[in-house]
Parts: C-alpha cells; structure tokens; sequence
C-alpha cells in the first residue's frame, strides 16, 4: 500500500493538470474527482489517503471517482458540496464576508486555486458605484487573502490547529480590472515564505485567464508554539 | 562556543536582512545598534524580521528567545549559536 499526494479539482473550472484538460467537455461536470500526483504523502491528516494500487494507469486516472480510494479520516465528506463547505469552513469568516465561493485546488504546504462567482445581488454592488456596480479592489485582495486562510489552515501540523491567523500586510498590489456581474475569479495562491512567525504567499486573481489583481500578502499566527508550517 | 568565521557570516547576513527591512544603509548598523530603540522597530517589523530571519538561516526562533534579541549583536550571537547546535527540524 502505497501512499501518494493528492489535488483537488472540480472540473469544467478550467484549472488544473493536463489530466483535467484532456477530457472531454461532455464530462466536464462530474462531482468532485481525486486526481493523484505520486509523490511523498500530505502532513496533514484529513487531507491525506491511502491508495490501494501501486500506481494507477492513465486511463484508470482518468475516470477514477473518489470512491476509488480509501478515505482514512471521516470528517472529509466524498461528495462535491461537502468537501467544499469543510474547506472552508476552515475560515472564521462567514456570510456576508466570505469572497471564496469554491476551492478548486488545494495542495497543502504549497497553494490553493479557489473560485468567485460574481452574482448581481452581491451586497457590494449596492454601494459601490451602484451605475457600475464592480467588485471594490479591497474585497478582491480579500478573497485573495481568504483562499491563502485556508491554505495555511490546511498546512498547519496537528499541534497549530485551532491557531487564528491574522491578515498581516499586502505589498506588490497591482489591479487592472474591477469584476463584475458575471465574471467568474480565480484565486490562486501559493506560499513564498513561511516560518513560525508568519507566512507570506503570491497571489493572483484571474478572469478567464487574464490576470486582474496580483498581490504579496503576509499573515502572522495569533499565538505562537515555535512549531514551524 | 560560536567560532570566528560563523560569527562574521551571520553578521553579515543578520545586517543584510535589518537593511532590508528597515530600507537602512548596512553601513549605518553595527553591533551595538538596538532593534527596537536605535531603529524604531515596530510589531510588525519584529514578525518580519523573525519570518526572515528563520527564513535565512532555517531555524525556528521560539518566543521565549525573541526577547534575547535586543541588538544586532545578540542577534547574531543568538543565531549563530543555534545554528551551531543541532538542527531541531
């Protein structure tokens, strides 16, 4: 029984490996798949599983299902929803201040890809220019900074669970377009540095395909344990 | 006991990451130049500049020890004395 590192991927996002590519549009909105990237296995235990097989070919890859696979913890659900609503129930934050509607991808200890769908009755849009109504760009560095919450929720050892991560310091902003109605976001996020003291992630918000907003983030730990990410 | 060259090496780079940081000339910084006091460091710059210093040197710096860091030089004397010891990774 080997152990192998997983990604998380919704299809018809148009994120992901080659392996999410190749497949064809019909099959585009299957639940939730498993894809595995052998490698060495997850730190963290609710996101880490056992696979049966030594190594799974292409075409079985392909068309596995989650089911396909020993799930080891019980608090990650196999279906869609429920494996969403657990990652980001990581976050304390709640309607109407949650900017993160989906995560799409999540490697921890190393970046996160999570989706904002921009909807016309977005409390924002009442207030913000409401002849134009877009997305203001400090909500789009916020949903920046959600995704990079849960990533560092998802990456820290056993011992720093439960620990409040502060949003700490953003350098390097640069934002070329507001979102608006319609428009699908694309967070990505992964880390640049990270310590036992903070840590500091790249991140980029995208709307098909074409960059909108990058940014330096830093966030600090609310208690320290010396124990590093 | 902290030889000589290590200690040079890590004052070099302790310096190199306090100018950084502090956007500060590493010739204005010496041994005796306090953290806090000389440079105004404030909470926030002390957070970075433990990030960056583990970052660099690739120790954890416990809280306890943070408050040992008073100048440049026990900076580098701290660090190049867990760096001397075993890594704890």
């Amino acid at each position: 029984m080997n152990l192998f590192r997983i990604s998380v991927f919704e299809f018809g996002c148009g994120q992901g490996t080659s392996l999410v590519r190749q497949r064809p549009a019909s099959e585009c909105r299957m639940p939730l798949l498993w894809i595995v990237v052998p490698g060495s296995h997850l730190d963290h235990k609710r996101l880490t599983f056992v696979v049966e097989k030594t190594i799974l070919p292409q075409e079985k890859l392909l068309q596995a299902h989650a089911s396909d696979f020993v799930c080891e913890m019980n608090d990650l659900s196999k279906t869609e929803g429920d494996a969403a609503s657990h990652v980001l129930g990581m976050l304390p934050h709640r309607f109407p201040f949650v900017f993160i509607d989906r995560v799409l991808e999540l490697l921890p200890g190393e970046r996160i890809v999570a989706l904002k769908n921009i909807s016309t009755d977005e409390g924002f849009l009442r207030g913000h220019s409401p002849q134009n109504g877009s997305m203001p760009s400090g909500l789009l560095i916020e949903g920046m900074a959600q995704a990079g919450g849960v990533l560092v929720f998802a990456s820290l050892p056993d011992e720093m669970h439960g620990t409040p991560v502060f949003f700490m310091a953003i350098d390097h902003v640069q934002v070329t377009r507001f979102p608006v109605p319609g428009d699908q976001v694309i967070f990505s996020v992964s880390f640049l540095k990270k310590s036992s003291w903070a840590v500091k992630f790249a991140a980029s918000a995208t709307i098909n395909g074409s960059q909108v907003c990058e940014a330096e983030l830093t966030a600090t730990f609310g208690r320290k344990t010396g124990k590093k990410v | 006991m902290v030889g000589e060259v290590q200690f040079d090496e890590v004052y070099a780079k302790v310096k190199k990451v306090i100018a950084e940081v502090f956007k500060k000339d590493e010739s204005e910084l010496t041994l005796e130049t306090r953290i806090i006091d000389d440079l105004g460091a404030e909470s926030l710059d002390i957070i970075t500049l433990l990030m960056e210093f583990e970052d660099t040197f690739d120790r954890k710096i416990p809280d306890e020890d943070v408050e040992k860091l008073v100048t440049i030089g026990d900076t580098v004397q701290y660090i190049a004395q867990i760096l001397a010891e075993p890594s704890q990774k």
